[in-house]
């Protein structure tokens, strides 16, 4: 046990740590190139241990940064239990590393904690749930009454092949009390296309039909001429026929005098019908699997994966395969459907991925068959035991017990260029429990902080036209409102997207940061003071006498906290929080000393300090912080006077220190 | 640096320790009761109907209907002015001496006031205000008991100088317009009785449906077989004429203080209803002919396309632009053509 205490003592170990979680950012960091930012993040530094796929196993090769970050708050907990002995010389140094301890059990509850979600609405929508950005979840909804559901959701954690040995968990049996059945689930993909058989058929006819009239369309060298003519005609096709041309080495100057000179020789005119008709095709197979990628972005068109699907099959060579059926799911609308898997969207800017499942019911150890649930498919009814539930795969939701309606969505760039010049929201927010009904602004850097939610501007729609304005115009100038359509398209947004953020331990990084700053500017105020005292032959630092003055200056330090106690607690400011959670504690030691007399000198150049830079700070904030600056600045400096008085006025006579 | 050394037994329980704790984070499943998803139905986007005689643009996607919001409003009239009664598209209007007022209930105007005020700016013809600038220009007002917001406009250096005031309170069922406009004296002078009597509207909590807006009676002579039924958003009056033989007719009245875009653009607008094909200005422009005994500047216009016909006046008159409108089968039309020339002639 002694060695392990030891171990966990010993300043080396910190050494260890601090230059593997050196090394860990540097990966990490790299790892984002690759692994897209959140994966990244997820898999390098809200981990334990960062592993690897070796066959069916994974295999932890690195420490992710849970372990570091554990290890090195074990480390300067057991260091300080071992080594603390309170010295005021030296409390700036133990309060840096008091607010290192801050930010890293900080970090720690905001990685476990943390819960950002997004929030799309419509102009006049009301919205009281918030969606994951990536995670979904498999959901089993019941009708409870006419307006309320009863839900039982199953995370895909619980279901997504993870874990630390094992490649894959499935098929993972989901049970809850509250339904009647088990959830068997077979297949997990993270990212795919569900696809309708019918449309595939349709779709790879439809290529079928392109592919057959290209192949009688360049069947034979006579026909390249009056094709090109007609071709050249149409700016999209020439633009086929130019890079055709371009990949042969041809001239594009003029492409109807380079056609017909080359249909003029038998061999040329081969070469150039085979290039057109494979740029032609190329074309072709390419628009098709835009098409998908499009679906998959903006939701259009809706025929977009299947041909994306019929256009890779036509590639592989393996068109046929488009009349082959499927039977992964035996009931609901997924029935038949066929699924392709694509690559997971790392990056949300990329777009999103859409997560299916093949799952069984089971009902007393017996199948009720198979469903496929999708992001992309509505929910699907199932009856068990005479109960009907509704399943459904969806974005993970977070209710919230208030409503937000978006009342205006705002969006102006700067003019002649499409830069942002405001996003800004004004919100609703409708809480019926606190009877509030109040509206707000949610602009870019100006986020809502409410119930413990902050609210980002985070995306912002261009809709159709504005609602009401050219009514309103029209009605306030008599004219029609078809004389101010322009202002309504001008005038913009239609929908807004807030990035919600649920952080418990959102104020550590604040408070962790504000006590490594007071440390360090009390370790260095200290050893300033000793040096300059030394050098003007005043009294050291720790220079002290009692005095009747000074429990009135040690009050006059402490009564500014209070006051900005009163501010935060009334505005909910959110910095003055911040503060209030650390400056009572560093002032309050400090007047604890004033009170008894001593350290006098050090106490008068620690509020001296912060008093010059208040100043500045109240005469540029005065109509923001300056209520709160103001009484700090002139409590401080009037306490300033008071030790200043009663040090001058009991110098000694040498520079011999009075306190020992 | 080596590091402190360890004996293997606890080296290797913590690094199992923490090896297991890579399993954690796992959600749990989660029962909890929630609302229903309900479609949104966004708000309408125009009280406007599709026959008025206006073109509205391109038609937004089709959305479910909603009630228009119509407060009940009680108000102390100042001395001197005339309550000229609400229409379809005003909750009331006003003679206030040589200026009128009136009060508009529209769809939610709530966080867009610096850019109505731009808006407005870009209407007369003003470069946009920075955002800051233009809220210089909003101040405060109290209407109804509770803090609404104003702003003010004059045009001093035309030859008639008039002035515009508006002002406004936000409701969650939508925003109270209230406007006084005219010649600047006659609204510098009804400011201070204006500001009194926007204080003394009482708005009722609970917003009453748009009742369906009545016929009311046509001052002016009506021909033979015309019937009097509700008009529509923005309309004055609106009639039936007689069937002929199964064909059936409409005739529209609406009122502008302006001539909406002028003859050639209105025109254009009606043939654009009866799906007839763009032509050059100077065409349509000749498709105008001047109606006789009608005020001068005053036009007819006749227009066919298949079965459907549309014959249209433009009568301006005592500053207000009269646009009549016989809309329908072309028989019908033809039948009640005379009769219209008529009662565009001797409007009331």
């Amino acid at each position: 046990m002694s060695s392990l205490w030891k171990f966990f003592t010993s300043l080396r170990l910190t050494v260890w740590l601090l230059g593997i979680s050196v090394l860990l950012v540097f990966l990490g960091s790299l790892a984002q190139v690759n692994e897209g930012l959140w994966n990244a993040q997820a898999r390098w530094f809200k981990s334990w241990a960062i592993t690897t796929q070796v066959g069916n196993f994974r295999i932890p090769f690195f420490p992710g940064g849970h372990l570091l970050g554990s290890l090195l708050l074990v480390n300067l907990l057991a260091a300080h239990f071992k080594r603390f002995k309170f010295s005021f010389e030296k409390f700036g140094i133990q309060l840096t590393h008091f607010g290192v301890i801050v930010m890293i059990v900080g970090q720690g509850i905001t990685d476990h904690e943390q819960v950002e979600s997004f929030l799309g609405f419509e102009e006049g929508e009301s919205r009281n749930f918030t969606e994951h950005h990536r995670d979904a979840e498999l959901v089993f909804l019941r009708d409870k009454d006419a307006d309320t559901d009863e839900v039982v959701s199953f995370p895909e954690d619980l279901f997504k092949p993870t874990g630390l040995f094992s490649k894959s968990k499935l098929p993972a049996n989901l049970k809850h009390e509250k339904l009647p059945f088990t959830v068997r689930v077979l297949e997990f993909g993270m990212n795919g296309d569900v696809l309708s058989p019918a449309t595939v058929k349709t779709m790879a006819e439809r290529l079928k039909t392109a592919l057959a009239t290209l192949d009688g369309k360049f069947s034979s060298a006579e026909t390249l001429m009056p094709v090109a003519e007609i071709d050249v005609a149409n700016v999209e096709r020439a633009m086929v026929w130019r890079r055709a041309m371009k990949k042969l080495g041809g001239s594009n100057d003029e492409l109807l005098a380079e056609v017909k000179r080359r249909a003029a020789d038998p061999k040329q005119a081969t070469e150039l019908m085979a290039a057109v008709k494979k740029q032609f095709r190329e074309d072709m197979l390419g628009a098709f699997k835009r098409a998908g990628e499009q679906a998959r972005k903006f939701g259009e068109p809706r025929m977009g994966p299947e041909m994306q699907f019929v256009a890779e099959l036509e590639e592989a060579g393996h068109l046929a395969d488009a009349e082959k059926e499927e039977a992964r799911a035996t009931n609901g609308s997924g029935r038949g459907a066929r699924i392709v898997n694509r690559a997971e969207v790392k990056d949300d800017k990329m777009g999103r991925n859409f997560q299916w499942a093949v799952f069984e019911i089971l009902e007393g150890g017996k199948s009720l068959g198979t469903w496929l649930a999708s992001s992309r498919l509505n929910p699907q009814e199932i009856e068990v035991d005479g109960q009907k539930w509704r399943v459904q795969m969806r974005n993970e939701r977070y209710y919230l017990p208030y409503n937000l309606q978006l009342v205006r969505a705002r969006q102006e760039v700067y003019q002649g260029t499409s830069q942002a010049k405001i996003f800004a929201s004004r919100v609703r927010i409708l809480n019926a429990n606190t009877k509030e009904d109040r509206a707000t602004d949610i602009t870019m850097n100006n986020p809502l902080r409410y119930a413990g939610l902050t609210f980002y501007q985070s995306t912002m729609g261009q809709g159709e036209r504005g609602p009401g304005t050219a009514a309103l115009l029209s009605a306030l100038s008599g004219r029609p409102p078809s004389d101010f359509v322009d202002m309504e398209e001008k005038e913009g947004g239609r929908n807004s997207g807030l990035q919600v953020v649920g952080n418990p331990s959102m104020l550590a990084p604040y408070t962790g940061c504000l006590l490594v700053g007071f440390g360090m500017l009390w370790q260095f105020l200290f050893h300033l003071t000793n040096f300059l005292a030394k050098r003007a032959g005043l009294p050291p630092p720790g220079f002290g006498v009692p005095h009747a003055l000074l429990p009135l200056c040690a009050l006059l330090i402490m009564v500014p906290d209070v006051f900005i106690a009163w501010i935060a607690i009334k505005n909910g400011t959110f910095f003055a929080l911040a503060v209030v959670a650390v400056t009572p504690f560093i002032r309050g030691v400090l007047a604890w000393q004033v009170w008894r007399g001593k350290f006098l000198v050090f106490a008068m150049v620690l509020l001296l300090a912060p008093t010059i830079i208040a100043v500045p700070f109240a005469l540029k904030y005065q109509e923001t912080h300056g209520s709160m600056l103001w009484p700090v600045s002139i409590a401080q400096f009037a306490a300033f006077l008071g030790i200043a008085y009663v040090v001058f006025s009991n110098r000694p006579s040498s520079s011999t220190p009075a306190h020992a | 640096m080596t590091l402190p050394r360890l004996k293997p037994t606890p080296l290797l329980c913590a690094l199992a320790f923490a090896a297991a704790l890579t399993g954690c984070d796992r959600k749990l499943p989660r029962a909890y009761e929630a609302p229903k998803d309900r479609p949104f139905v966004p708000p309408k986007e125009t009280a406007h109907s599709d026959d008025d005689g206006h073109d509205h643009g391109k038609k937004p996607p089709a959305r479910a209907e909603e009630k228009v919001w119509r407060p009940a409003l009680t108000w102390t009239l100042p001395a001197g002015w005339k309550d000229a009664g609400a229409d379809a598209a005003n909750v009331g209007r006003f003679a206030a001496g040589d200026a009128s007022v009136a009060i508009t209930a529209l769809t939610s105007m709530e966080g867009k006031e610096t850019i109505l005020v731009n808006m407005w700016r870009q209407v007369r013809k003003q470069e946009p205000l920075e955002e800051a600038e233009a809220a210089k220009l909003l101040k405060e007002v109290p209407i109804a008991g509770a803090k609404g917001m104003m702003f003010e406009f004059a045009d001093e250096k035309s030859e008639k100088p008039s002035r515009f005031v508006v002002a406004f309170i936000h409701r969650p069922e939508g925003s109270l317009f209230f406007k006084i406009q005219g010649p600047d004296a006659a609204v510098t002078a009804q400011k201070p009785a204006f500001f009194e009597f926007l204080k003394s509207v009482k708005l009722s909590e609970s917003s009453a449906p748009a009742p369906a807006p009545e016929a009311k009676g046509w001052l002016g002579e009506l021909p033979a077989g015309w019937t009097q039924v509700p008009p529509g958003p923005m309309q004055q009056a609106k009639f039936s004429v007689p069937e002929k033989d199964g064909a059936k007719a409409e005739v529209m009245v609406s009122v502008f203080p302006s001539a909406t875009g002028g003859t050639v653009e209105n025109v254009k607008r009606w043939r654009g209803q009866l799906k007839l094909a763009a032509i050059p200005d100077e065409e349509v422009a000749k498709l105008a002919q001047p109606l006789a005994g009608a005020p001068e500047g005053s036009i007819i216009v006749d227009l066919k396309n298949e079965n459907r016909a549309l014959t249209g006046a433009i009568v301006p008159r005592d500053g207000q632009w009269f646009f009549i409108k016989l809309l329908g089968d072309a028989p019908a039309v033809a039948a009640a053509r005379e009769a219209f020339v008529k009662f565009a002639t001797k409007l009331p």
